[in-house]
């Protein structure tokens, strides 16, 4: 069993709905034994937000009666198991009552009357059931058989007066509409009661907003904004932006991008819990960029869900198979879970509890919406902006990395890119761009801000291949960064002084060579130059050899003596 | 429960009241009035006092007081308030 709570300040009692977000407006839940008034036009979930108070209160052991003037006590029973209630288990254990309480419209009226046969049922029920708890939907039907407006009112009263001195905590739902008349008509019940709330839907460019606004609270403190809620297939959620308290926790280790090279420039990677915006034109490669991310986590053992507005799920799975990203074993082994919608489908708000929804179900470490740029589409720019700034609340109060993925324009400015003025949110901003140089139009990447971590601030290129996403190195020269073409000229160019170089040391090498050989040759030709001197001598030698031979010859046939004595004289004057 | 019959009733009918309510008790001389001049003793009334008897309230769907439900001659009608229309009354009652 549950016990009322008290607030601090002053000592009035109230009762907790349990109906998400609503007791952190009311400060506490609504007033106990007293009349909350819940006004509403239809379709505002005026009669789910009291089967739920009732439904939370008897599931706490306090037994309710639920009063049906409009609808049919089956369809309300059917209505309340769309949201898994089972109304009629509490009916047969007499801790919750539905009545439905409607007169033959054929019914003919001859004289006064009053309320007596439904005061009585409801006192006959409540003493039964020892029941405090109850709510009345809709008797404006049952009034009007009165047909007398002044009588309707005092009969307000009179219910009003009836649930007070009986100690009941009841809540009455009364219809407003857009029409002034029907604004002032039913004023007086905003002073005759202790606590009123509006709930209000409107349509706005095609897409229907709920919004609840406290406009009263006698004795207590309440949010005094108008909240947006919304009905989900768990009942009504209040989302008080503005009453959140910022929970944040810190950012924590930097976990892998995936890629890297891209890890390296970012200072180690994205921070867990922390927001990453990766901005750029449409085609930069922004999915692929995330998918690097999810396939990653998944092999880390990291559960990711994916919140797609552009593509369904079958979509993204094919298509980056192309840049030889499987996303299928890591969708087998539920590390990736895609919720995937048109923005145009519902209103923000249904939009924020599906991902609220699928976040407490799933428990996911990461989260990546793709893209925020289509987020405008849920209505208007304002719109988008509170769904982001709840998404992103909800996500850093829950430890959870959010990868947001927005299609710009061809700017740098970070506001630019985020599109939004959620750019104080952002710890991490990469951006994808498209840069044209030399009549060809090359990929860009550049870490615009790394909250806590020291990024590289320059500009690389990148490809995108069948291996998935590859930084090319980084060229700082006179022109900044070069790309394609541009680089490979610059490659080129590098690659051809580097030639140059090598060739003159060859060249170097070669006059050496050939300065020996030279030298070898000189050396050659001296030799053969001594050589041949040698030569000729020798071949001197042989014809003096010669002449002499020559000499006795001619002195024999001249005669033996007289060349015999010339050849002594000769010999020995010599 | 206050019953005033005959042997073999034409006119069958049912007064839901709150006890000794003003409106209520109006209602109960309204309609004796009617029935007593016009049918006498060819009727059935049936008076319930749901103060005491909040079941049948519940089973009648009597949220109102006074309540007059004529069961027979079918089709079942109602008529509330303390039925000082006599002429309506006759009517429904297809006198």
């Amino acid at each position: 069993m549950e016990k009322e709570t008290k607030t601090e300040k002053c000592s009035l009692p109230k009762i907790p709905t349990r109906i998400a977000g609503l007791d952190e407006i009311l400060k506490g839940g609504i007033p106990e034994k007293r009349t909350t008034i819940i006004s509403g036009g239809p379709g505002c979930g005026k009669s789910i937000f009291g089967i739920e108070f009732l439904y939370n209160g008897v599931r706490q052991g306090h037994p309710g009666i639920y009063v049906t003037f409009e609808e049919r006590a089956d369809a309300v029973r059917q209505n309340a198991k769309t949201m898994g209630w089972d109304l009629e288990a509490f009916e047969k254990q007499n801790l919750l009552f539905v009545m439905q309480a409607n007169l033959d419209p054929k019914t003919m009226v001859s004289g006064d009357f009053s309320l007596m046969g439904l005061f009585s049922i409801i006192e006959g029920k409540a003493k039964s059931m020892n029941c405090k708890r109850i709510v009345v939907d809709a008797i404006d039907i049952l009034l009007r058989m009165y047909n007398d407006f002044n009588r309707e009112r005092s009969e307000y009263y009179v219910l009003h007066d009836w649930f007070s001195s009986r100690n009941m905590t009841s809540i009455m739902t009364v219809k407003s509409s857009q029409d002034h008349g029907m604004a002032t008509r039913y004023e007086f019940l905003d002073f005759m009661a202790d606590c009123v709330i509006h709930l209000d839907q409107r349509v706005k460019e095609q897409i229907s907003t709920r919004r609840i606004r406290v406009s009263k609270y006698r004795g207590s403190d309440f949010g005094r904004n108008e909240y947006p809620y919304v009905i989900s297939d768990k009942g009504l959620s209040i989302i008080p932006v503005s009453t959140s308290s910022l929970r944040h926790k810190p950012l924590g280790a930097p976990v892998s991008s995936g890629n890297e090279r891209l890890d390296m420039i970012l200072g180690g990677g994205y921070r867990k819990a922390s927001c990453v915006l990766i901005a750029g034109i449409t085609g930069a490669g922004k999915t692929t960029l995330a998918n690097t991310f999810i396939k990653s986590a998944s092999e880390r053992d990291e559960k990711v869900l994916y919140i797609g507005f552009e593509e369904s799920e079958e979509a993204i799975v094919t298509n980056m198979l192309s840049p030889g990203i499987d996303l299928r074993p890591a969708i087998d082994a539920k590390k990736v879970r895609f919720i995937t919608s048109l923005p145009e489908a519902m209103g923000s708000e249904e939009h924020l509890m599906r991902a609220f929804n699928e976040i407490k179900e799933y428990q996911p470490d990461h989260l990546v919406v793709d893209a925020i740029s289509a987020c405008d589409r849920m209505g208007s720019k304002q719109t988008a902006f509170e769904y982001l700034i709840r998404l992103l609340n909800h996500c850093k109060e829950n430890d959870i990395t959010c990868i947001l993925l927005n299609q710009t324009v061809q700017s740098m400015d970070i506001h630019q890119i985020s599109g939004m003025e959620i750019s104080s949110m952002v710890d991490s901003a990469i951006f994808l761009g498209l840069v044209e140089v030399g009549g060809e139009v090359n990929r860009m990447i550049l870490v615009l801000k790394s909250r806590g971590l020291a990024h590289s601030n320059q500009y690389r290129e990148y490809l995108i291949t069948d291996n998935g996403i590859e930084l090319m190195d980084v060229y700082v020269g006179e022109g900044g960064v070069l790309t394609g073409a541009a680089r490979q000229e610059q490659e080129a160019r590098e690659s051809a002084n580097q030639r140059l170089r090598e060739h003159r040391i060859m060249q170097k090498r070669h006059e050496l060579t050939h300065k020996e050989a030279a030298k070898q040759a000189k050396i050659a030709a001296l030799q053969s130059e001594i050589d041949m001197y040698k030569s000729e001598l020798e071949s001197m030698m042989e014809e003096e050899k010669i002449w002499h031979n020559g000499r006795d010859i001619r002195a024999r046939l001249r005669g033996k003596l007289n060349d015999d004595t010339l050849n002594k004289t000769i010999l020995g004057n010599v | 429960m206050n019953q005033e019959q005959a042997s073999d009733p034409k006119y069958r009918l049912k007064l839901f009241i709150a006890g000794n309510e003003p409106n209520s008790i109006q209602a109960i001389n309204n309609i004796r009035d009617i029935l007593n001049s016009r049918i006498q003793d060819r009727y059935k009334l049936e008076i319930v006092d749901i103060l005491s008897d909040f079941q049948s309230a519940i089973d009648h769907g009597v949220l109102v007081t006074p309540m007059l439900i004529i069961v027979e001659p079918s089709p079942e009608t109602t008529i509330v308030g303390t039925l000082n229309d006599a002429e309506k009354v006759k009517a429904a009652l297809r006198l």
